[in-house]
Parts: structure tokens; sequence; C-alpha cells
């Protein structure tokens, strides 16, 4: 009896982080779950006929925009985080930092925006109309699939610029130096070993931009543009075809597993990691005379159409607001976002470290599943994930009311999940745990695990590990991880569109419905203080991974 | 060709000690030299400033004659023909081992630099190689591929660093017999860079003690004379 409790104890200590790690896993997977399940279940004709209708245009546009954002935010992308990386020249420095701003402003604000300054009442036709120069109506539409493509590519290439700069900043040198010892340099060594050895880097990079132009609701949805996204919320929110919602929602599925295993399938044997003995960054070179002014033209053209064109519309937008009414929305807005983010980035942080810490400690597949579950959410749609997050929650509101009456409670038929923030928050957690996950990974990895074997060796369990070497070693990752999420968790839209409780806006759906109602002063607003909140929240994340990589 | 060395100093940028301060040394055509010295001593920058790969902050670097890097005038790696084997090999990743060779053979024909790859492949013996990439190699067999992808171009010198730090002790007698065999078939100017004095029987000529990052001493290495007498 009692050894049987020694062991038990002992299972359950050594299991400590392992069960609750599955437990939160099988909580987060539980979503795209119950969309299969439910996809099975009910299979209604009127949803596939109305999809059937759609189906077209929305391969269409949804492929064109993904692959012409991709390749655009592609080459923008590896061509700045070379010429940063390789040379210096007028302005560099600020270019450096001043080429992620643009992550700043969600694209469906840069939407708006760029509509309003092109269209007929907005700053260039007026200014153009002045000086006597009369244009065509419909020159300058940017309500059009190229106009949507152009949004997307000028907020989101920072993705890809920042993955390449990072890689070929840090890892590249020795390469790229044995190149130029071989005769080979300038535009011949960028295409022949820049670009391949990039690969990797460039194909996480504008796989992050795919999924965020697969997710994107706000752009397409006010440009007119029928995509995957906006046809899942159409169906889901316009018509209450619930059945046709999580049929496409589905397909969703599939394409966003698809693009993943793509690239796997089309690296065959040739492998990217490199691994070098000693991780030397490459000297830069100045580049002198027209290349130099060139260079730094290109930067600051798409600094200025990623970031200081829509924010200098927006601050003279919200310049130009003399209602004081809509600053109680705006307020309220505020607090809801800053309460969704946090609590989110929280929730997400303290999972994260559970899952990557079991997985840590239990080698071998059931670790690798438990992390790749984990990221399952990452890679689909915001609209699939709050479908199927619906799908989840309902039935079980229903159950439990079942169950309630059953045993002779006399209870009404209360929405204590669905109307409240338990839902929307559950659903930011499973789309976005995998930028946490990332972040928490990377912070593992650089502590190494020595320390941590060295304090069980000394006979620490792995919890008491974790709070007196980990927990202290990783606490600058951990700052990152929170703040990498809620500066996404406050950006998002389509999933807070679908599972915020009523009467609540968080910043980003108030921007929506304001855009919606053509309020584009009162949104202007809202958005800068989006704005604001992400560039400070981006500016320290910035700042942090500088001095971990320093403390090095 | 012959390299010549005079007075040259290097700081890296947010340093404050020179990493090397004012070395002169010659190195005459078809030599081999050693250059060796404890760890940290500049041996390393000393290669780099020869390949064309840091620019020295003082002193004369000539190439068969003809000034490569002084005051006014600097050539850059992809313009002075010079072969360098790094210390990670930094064989490209996404390229097969007769690719990575033939890289530096840019202006020739398709025809030449087959007949290149072939030549260089025997003098390595990887002939069954040809379609691995690099990651399926071992240590030594990367680094003879790496060789072979610096002699491909008939550079006017070749540059070793460290040839030896990345493999198996047990290895390396024989690595070190191999290379010394492939370079005097190859029969190119060589500095060699090591830390392990004992690492130069048999493949240096010379051997060239640097110290306290300042002037390198000729010594007669009478050991490898009377040992090749």
């Amino acid at each position: 009896m009692g050894s049987w409790q020694v062991q038990s104890n002992r299972w359950l200590a050594s299991h400590a982080w392992f069960l609750p790690a599955c437990g939160i896993v099988i909580v987060l997977v539980l979503p795209h779950v119950a969309l299969v399940w439910r996809a099975v279940e009910a299979y209604s004709a009127s949803g596939l006929q109305l999809v059937g209708h759609m189906w077209q245009l929305m391969v269409i546009n949804t492929t064109g925009l993904l692959v012409v954002v991709g390749v655009a935010t592609a080459c923008i992308g590896v061509v700045l985080a070379w010429l940063l990386v390789a040379y210096t020249f007028p302005g560099a420095t600020v270019y450096r930092v001043a080429l992620l701003l643009p992550l700043a402003i969600p694209p469906y604000i840069g939407a708006y925006t760029y509509h309003g300054i092109t269209q007929y009442t907005g700053v260039v036709q007026t200014t153009l109309r002045s000086w006597g120069i009369a244009v065509a109506p419909g020159t300058l539409d940017m309500m059009t699939f190229s106009g949507a493509a152009f949004v997307f590519t000028v907020f989101l290439f920072p993705y890809v610029y920042s993955v390449c700069y990072v890689f070929l900043g840090t890892r590249c040198a020795h390469v790229i130096e044995s190149a130029r010892t071989l005769g080979v340099g300038g535009v011949a060594l960028f295409l022949r070993i820049v670009v391949p050895i990039c690969r990797l880097a460039l194909f996480s990079g504008v796989g992050v931009v795919v999924l965020e132009v697969l997710n994107d609701y706000g752009v397409v949805h006010y440009y007119g543009i029928v995509t995957f996204t906006s046809a899942v919320v159409t169906l889901w929110v316009g018509i209450g075809d619930v059945s046709g919602a999580i049929a496409l929602a589905l397909c969703g599925m599939g394409i966003a597993l698809a693009l993943v295993f793509a690239e796997q399938g089309l690296r065959g044997r040739r492998q990217y990691r490199i691994a070098a003995a000693k991780q030397r960054v490459l000297r830069r070179r100045a580049l002198h005379g027209w290349r130099g002014v060139l260079a730094s033209l290109a930067c600051a053209v798409l600094v200025l159409f990623g970031f200081v064109v829509p924010v200098a519309q927006l601050i003279a937008w919200a310049w130009q607001m003399h209602v004081p009414s809509a600053w109680d929305a705006l307020r309220d807005a505020l607090g809801h976002s800053l309460l969704v983010s946090g609590c989110g980035a929280v929730l997400i942080v303290v999972c994260s470290v559970m899952i990557a810490n079991a997985a840590r400690w239990h080698r071998g597949r059931v670790g690798v599943l438990l992390t790749r579950c984990a990221l399952f959410g990452y890679a689909m749609p915001g609209a699939v994930v709050a479908v199927g997050v619906l799908a989840i929650v309902i039935p079980l509101e229903d159950a439990m009311h079942d169950v309630l009456v059953f045993f002779g409670a006399d209870v009404a038929h209360g929405r204590w999940l669905s109307a409240t923030l338990v839902m929307l928050v559950y659903g930011l957690v499973v789309r976005y745990i995998g930028v946490g996950m990332q972040a928490v990974d990377a912070g593992f990895v650089r502590i190494g695990k020595t320390y941590a074997e060295a304090s069980r060796a000394l006979g620490l369990t792995v919890t008491q590990t974790f709070w007196r070497v980990d927990a202290p070693l990783m606490r600058r990752a951990l700052w990152i991880a929170a703040l990498l999420c809620a500066v996404d968790l406050m950006k998002e839209l389509p999933l807070s569109l679908l599972l915020q409780p009523y009467n609540f806006t968080t910043l980003a759906t108030e921007v929506f419905y304001d855009v919606r109602d053509e309020r584009i002063y009162d949104a202007a607003l809202a958005s800068l203080w989006m704005i604001v909140l992400s560039v400070i929240g981006m500016l320290l994340v910035h700042a942090m991974t500088r001095q971990e990589q320093k403390g090095e | 060709m012959d390299i010549c060395v005079r007075d040259v100093r290097f700081r890296y940028a947010c340093a404050t000690q020179c990493a090397v301060s004012g070395v002169t040394f010659t190195v005459r055509a078809g030599e081999k030299v050693a250059l060796v010295g404890a760890s940290g001593c500049g041996k390393s920058t000393l290669l780099r400033l020869i390949a064309g790969l840091e620019r020295p902050s003082y002193g004369v670097i000539a190439i068969g004659g003809h000034i490569v890097a002084d005051a006014r005038t600097f050539v850059p790696a992809e313009r002075r023909g010079i072969g360098y084997v790094f210390q990670d090999y930094a064989l490209f990743p996404h390229m097969t081992v007769a690719q990575n060779i033939v890289f530096g053979l840019r202006s020739w024909g398709k025809h030449q630099k087959q007949q290149r790859c072939d030549e260089l492949l025997s003098l390595i013996s990887l002939e069954a190689y040809a379609r691995a990439y690099p990651h399926e190699l071992s240590g030594g067999q990367q680094q003879r591929v790496a060789l072979a992808r610096a002699l491909a171009p008939q550079p006017a010198a070749l540059l070793l660093d460290e040839p030896f730090s990345n493999l198996d002790a047990a290895l390396h007698e024989e690595i070190r017999a191999q290379l010394a065999h492939m370079l005097s078939r190859a029969r190119v100017t060589t500095i060699c860079v090591t830390h392990d004095e004992s690492d130069t029987i048999g493949l240096a000529d010379r051997v060239l003690h640097l110290s306290g990052c300042a002037i390198v001493e000729p010594v007669r290495a009478a050991l490898h004379a009377v040992g090749r007498a």
C-alpha cells in the first residue's frame, strides 16, 4: 500500500507537466475536431448550392491574391533584407527599424485609408483638380483586385523582410564570403547564393503573409472582393447557413494544410540549414554614388507607402473630428481591447510554457505531436477557427443546460459561454498560440538544456527547476512572447467579429463598424490608437530581442 | 604567385586593440607556408585580409607584384582570385558536390567545367559523390570538397583556415597526409593557418610564428628540411 502510494506520487510528479499539457492541447484542438465532425454530420444542399454560385469567383480571387501578394512580398522582402544586411547607404540605420513599422497598421485600416486618399474627394484628386488636371473616373480606383493586392503587399512585406534579415545577418556570412573568394559578387551573388540559401526563411516569411491574406476579412469586405474568408463570414453571419459555412471552413483547412506540406515536398534532399562553427556577422560594404541613392530611395518609398502616408491621412482625419459623442465608444473599445489582448496574451504564454516545457522533457514522438497539434490553429484563418469554436461551445452549453434540467434544476437557458468573453478569448488563444509557442520555444532553445539538467541532477523536480532555473533565464523571452501575442490579438478582426459578445467592441471591430457605416473620422481615431499601441509593442519587442542577442 | 605583406595593421570596428598590428612577410611563388600562433593572435584575420574579406587599416598587400590593398586601392575578394578554405568549409548547402566545385568557373564552357570537375574529383578521390549534397558527407569529405572548390578556378594562391579544427582526432594523421599529398599535386602557393605546430609537418616548407598580434618571425624549420632530405 505504502509503496504503491509512493509510486503513484512519483508518477504524478514526473507527469506534472505532461498531463496538463495534454489537456491544454486537447482543448485547443477541439474546435478543429468539432468542425470536421459537424461537417460530416450536417450536410445542407442550400449552403453548397450557394457556395457553388460563388465558387469560381472565390477561388480565382483567393488564389490570385495569395500568388500576387506572396510573390511581391517575397521579392521586396528578400531584396531589402540583402541591401540592409550587406551594405551601408544613407539612412540605412533608420530603415533597419523603420521598415518594420508597416506591421503596426492592420491591412484593413490601410485599405480604407488608401481608398480615402485616392477617391474623388480625397487629397490626391482634389490637389490634381486644383492644378487643373482632371482624372478620369476609375483610373485611381483602389477598390479593385490590384488595389487590394497593393494594400496587402505594402503592409505585409515586413514579415518576409524581418525573417530574411535575421537569417542573412546571423547565419550566412561564411557562405557569402566563400562565394566572393570564388569571384562571384553583386547581382550574381544575390541570385545564385543569397536567394537559394534564404529559401527556408523566405518560405516561413511568405507563409505568414499567405496566412494573413487568407485570414483577412476587413480589406476584402470593404473592397467588395469575394474571397474564401468573406464567403465564410457571409454564409455564417449574413445568411445564417451554418453547415454551408462549416463546409467552406473545412475547405479552408484543406488549403492551409496543403500550403504547409507543399514546401516540405519541394525541398527534397537539399538542405538549407547552415551549420557554422562560428557565427560571424557579415562585414557591410558602402554603396556610393547613385547606387546608394537608389537603395535609400527604395527603402524610403516603402516606409512612406507602408507607414507615413496612411498615418498622416489618419491624423488629418482625426484632427477634423469634432463630434465628442464618439469618445465614449472609443474609450470603451480601448478598454475592451486592452482587456482582451492582455488576458489572451497571458493565457497564451502560460499554455505555451506548459506545452513547450512538457515537450522539452518528453523527447520523441509524443513531444513533437504536442507542439504540432498546438500550432495547428495558426495555419487556420480566423473565421474558420471561429466557426469551429462556435461548433463546440454552443452544443456544450445546450448539453450543460440539459444536464442541469435533468437533475431538476430550474434554470433558464443561459448563454454563459457564448455571451461572455470566455468564448472570444478561447478562440483567440486557439488561433494565436502558435505565435506564443514560437517565441517561448526560441527562449528554451536559447538557454539550452544543460542548466536545467544540472538542476535536476542536483535533485530538483521539473517544476522546481522551472521556477528556480528556467523562468529567471527565460524572463525576457516570456515578455517578448506576451507582447507579440498582445499586438496580434489587438489587430485581429474576423474572429473577434464572429465571437465577441453583444454590445462589446474592441478597437479592431470598432474600426470595422465605423468604416462600414462610413464614419471615417471616428474610425481614424480608433485606428490611430491601435497603431500607437502596436508601435509601442513592436519597439519594445525589437529592443528586447536585441538585448537578448547581445546578452549571449 | 608570390604574396607580399608589408606592415599590415587591422582593427575590428568597436574593438580597442588591433587584431593585427604591423605584420610583414613574403611568400614566394609555389611556396607552402604555415602560420602558427596561439588562438586569438590574429592568424585568421590575416588570412581574411589577404583574401580581401577585410580591408587593412594600414599597410600594403601585394599579390604577384600587383598591389591589392593599400591606403588608396582595395581589390574586393571577388576580384582577387584567391582560393580560401573556410574553417567550417562553408559549402553551399543547396548545391551538390559537383555544383559546388564548378561554382567559381563562371566564364568556362560547359565541357571545360565538366572536365575540370572530374579532374578535381579524382584529385580528392570523391568521384562517386558528385551528386551528393554537402550534409550527406563526412567532415573529412566536406573538407576535401571545399579544397577542390577553392582550387577549381586555378587561384593565384590558396589560403587554409585551421584545416584540422573540425575533424576527428582519430582521422587527424590520415587527413593531414591526404591534404599534404593533394597540395603537392596542386602546386599552388599556399598559406595554412593553424594553432598546433605539429600539424604543419609535411604540409609546409616554412613555418612562420605569429605572436602578440605583431611581428612574424621567419623560422627555418630544420625539422622539415631534415624530414624531406
